[in-house]
């Protein structure tokens, strides 16, 4: 009976593994990128470079939000809803934004403004691109689909994840036993202790990150509970745990609201030094105008945001909502507080990002060694099945495929001229069709040569990226590193240390190639 | 520094799992492990371990409990690199890390 | 004739392990939804709380089914199990919340 389990948590392990690798691949590499979406978001934003931290963030947010509502009011009288999004320490620009009004149901489109909270002026030139938001959405909305048919999907993958990594904490009984070893240069040996070292290091982010990822779609996979008890379903119990949520529709009756400067004082006066993230105005000069005002969450571990609703016609508090969370509440919220890491300073997002990219070495090795364990088994005048061609094929293309579309879509972000219609679309679709071009070349041929060159592909593109950046813009690593723009040095220099590891990696690579050779060689020469 | 102490308390616990594994003693001090020694580093190594849990925990609450995680992470790299090309250099932990360790709480009380 | 190809068909391991992958898949995805349901209606807790509480476990429910379709050698213990507790629970569901 032991021995069954064994074997059947074994055969499980190795084919929902296998099943759903790439995609998972391409999940836990879009989603390690986006624990540093602003980050690569003020990247992608050059006009944004050299907008300066404030030195009493909190304390300048009052004048801030009266600006830019005032800003707003002059704007776009006529918007559906505006929205200020307030600096913080990773993003030191201002949002002010306005959704236009849309016809018979479809909802208008957003107008995305940024202003410098320093001159309070807004800032020309924004280019229109994804940056980081791109990776994040790619993360669990893929692209070129369906939301939910891909949210579906994402769902099906991860919970194969969490399948796969239950079972192989149980096969692997020696998984803590040998949790420190790895042996380099062994053939399959090393990429077993690669997957194994990889999983076990970040075990507990693994579990953590599936699970979480999971209960973040969780009321699209299980509405049932709230079906059961609320003849609404979703919709209705979200009413019910969020009052902030509900949405009154615009009566198109037009009134005053109160002076913006007014509004803004009286919520100050009921709670001052509140760290404000975002303050959002629904209907504008309609006599059901509300504004909500948003708090940052900080360090804590709570996702949902204490939000505190007020007319803007009267200035009455109408309702608040998040201030205090019950238990379950605080489960629910702070799983999904945990996997979207928006609570971390730079410290544990590094930590974050680095448990990530084992993730993906643990996908990688994990697919890797699969192909070469069928390999090693054949003999050595068999021909590879079309099983074994297509994982290696698929392999390649998705694990050199992506870094290298990766680069694309910066280098895109860079060349494209500002003017080009549909600029942020034509960066996307630049991703996509050079990582199509790596797996076409991927499909004619994934031996150890193929790899090697998609690895000199990768160096060259990797250490490029910075040259180019600073060809097309003002700063560059040493302008960045004399300003203390960490966070524009920190990209050049993570290029630079990938393009480095690529480097390692063709090393290796070269001397197996070699090895192979003077091995078929000396084949041949016996054979003969 | 408070967190840094509780991610030395950390490092010093999974080291002491590591050493106590022969195959990695052998690496390092050239013998078999000690019996005795042995049963000492793994209490060693469990109390390391559950006091760098309640600092940093006690320290920032859920966001130490986060941080513990990514501490256990970098553990495991650092040895793992370490054991696998300059095993001899873990030696030099054993004067290390306790300094290490006391300067901290030092530091900390200070 | 057809009996013997038929029973064959049944032992291949083909049909055996799809039909394990749909008893994990399918049937684990429905017994989790029946269980959560009905948890959400027995914890003492307000509506929103206990909603909350049962869609967090779900996943850890539909996880440990998933399990354990796959470590019990008997296929037919498996849908007899999975159907049969199913069914009781979604019987006591209704008798909750007065479907019947």
């Amino acid at each position: 009976m032991k021995e069954n389990f064994f074997r059947s948590m074994t055969w499980l392990h190795t084919w929902t593994g296998l099943l759903v690798c790439w995609l998972l691949f391409l999940i836990f590499f879009a989603g390690t990128l986006s624990f540093f979406r602003h980050e690569i978001t003020l990247w992608a934003q050059p006009a944004a470079h050299d907008v300066q931290p404030q030195l009493n963030r909190v304390a300048a947010q009052r004048q801030q939000i009266s600006t830019a509502l005032e800003h707003l009011a002059m704007k776009a009288p006529e918007a559906e809803t505006w929205w200020v999004g307030l600096p913080n320490e990773r993003n030191h620009t201002m949002a002010v934004s306005y959704r236009e009004k849309g016809d018979d149901g479809v909802r208008g489109k957003w107008q995305d403004n940024y202003m410098d909270p320093n001159s309070q002026s807004i800032l020309a030139e924004y280019r229109d691109t994804k940056g980081g938001h791109f990776f994040y959405r790619l993360h669990f909305d893929l692209h070129y689909m369906d939301r939910t048919v891909a949210r579906w999907i994402v769902s099906f993958a991860s919970l194969f994840m969490l399948i796969g990594l239950i079972s192989g904490v149980v096969i692997h009984k020696r998984i803590f036993k040998d949790m420190f070893q790895f042996r380099s240069a062994k053939g399959v040996r090393t990429w077993l202790d690669a997957h194994n070292l990889s999983s076990v290091l970040a075990l507990p982010f693994h579990i953590m990150i599936t699970y979480t990822g999971l209960v973040t779609l969780i009321f699209m996979l299980f509405p049932y509970p709230a079906m059961t008890q609320y003849e609404g379903g979703n919709r209705a119990f979200f009413a019910d745990l969020n009052s902030a949520r509900q949405h009154a529709d615009a009566t198109g009756k037009q009134v005053e609201m109160l002076p913006m400067k007014q509004l803004v004082d009286q919520f100050y006066t009921n709670w001052p030094n509140v760290d404000i993230k975002r303050v959002i105005l629904d209907h504008p000069f309609d006599e059901t105008a509300i504004v909500k005002f948003y708090a940052n969450t900080g360090t804590q571990v709570q996702d949902e945001m204490p939000v505190w609703v007020y007319s803007a016609v009267t200035g009455e508090l109408k309702t608040s909502a998040n201030t205090d969370l019950s238990p379950s509440e605080t489960l629910y919220d702070g799983m999904i507080a945990l996997h979207t890491g928006r609570l971390a300073l730079p410290g544990l997002r590094w930590l974050y990002f680095i448990c990530g990219i084992a993730g993906c070495v643990m996908i990688a090795s994990g697919a890797v060694m699969w192909a070469k364990r069928i390999r090693a088994r054949m003999k050595s005048n068999e021909q590879p099945g079309f099983g074994l061609k297509l994982v290696e094929a698929l392999n390649l293309a998705t694990l050199m495929g992506l870094p290298v579309a990766t680069t694309a879509f910066f280098y895109a972000n860079r060349l494209l001229p500002n003017d080009l219609s549909n600029r942020a679309d034509m960066e996307v679709h630049l991703f996509f069709v050079t990582w199509l071009c790596v797996t076409v070349f991927a499909i004619y041929r994934a031996g150890t040569k193929q790899w090697k060159q998609l690895a000199q592909l990768n160096v060259i593109l990797w250490l490029l990226l910075p040259i180019c950046n600073a060809l097309t813009t003002q700063g560059n690593l040493i302008s960045y590193l004399l300003e203390q723009q960490w966070i524009l040095a920190g990209f050049d220099l993570l290029c630079i240390l990938t393009a480095f590891g690529f480097f390692i990696q063709m090393n290796k690579l070269a001397t197996q190639e070699k090895a192979n050779v003077v091995g078929t060689f000396k084949l041949k020469e016996r054979n003969t | 520094m408070t967190q840094l102490l509780a991610f030395l308390l950390c490092f010093t616990s999974f080291s002491c799992f590591a050493l106590i594994k022969n195959s990695h003693c052998k690496a390092v001090f050239a013998k078999r492990v000690d019996a005795v020694l042995g049963r000492r580093m793994l209490m060693i190594a469990w109390c390391a371990l559950i006091a760098s849990v309640i600092i940093s925990l006690w320290d920032l609450a859920g966001y130490g409990g986060v941080l513990f995680c990514g501490y256990m992470a970098i553990s495991i790299i650092l040895l793992a690199l370490l054991l696998s090309y300059h095993p001899t250099k873990l030696r030099s932990l054993i004067y290390v890390l306790p300094t290490l360790i006391s300067t901290t709480c030092i530091g900390l009380l200070l | 004739m057809v009996i013997p190809q038929f029973s064959a068909w049944f032992q291949s391991a083909a049909f055996l392990v799809c039909s394990r992958f749909l008893a994990a898949i399918l049937g684990g995805y429905i017994f989790s939804a029946i269980s959560v349901s009905l948890l959400a209606v027995l914890v003492p807790l307000s509506k929103t709380d206990s909603v909350l509480l049962a869609v967090s476990l779900s996943v850890l429910v539909y996880t440990c089914v998933f399990i354990w379709v796959f470590s019990v050698r008997s296929l037919v213990k498996i849908y007899g199990w999975l159907i049969a507790l199913s069914a009781s629970q979604i019987f006591l569901l209704a008798v909750i919340k007065g479907w019947l």
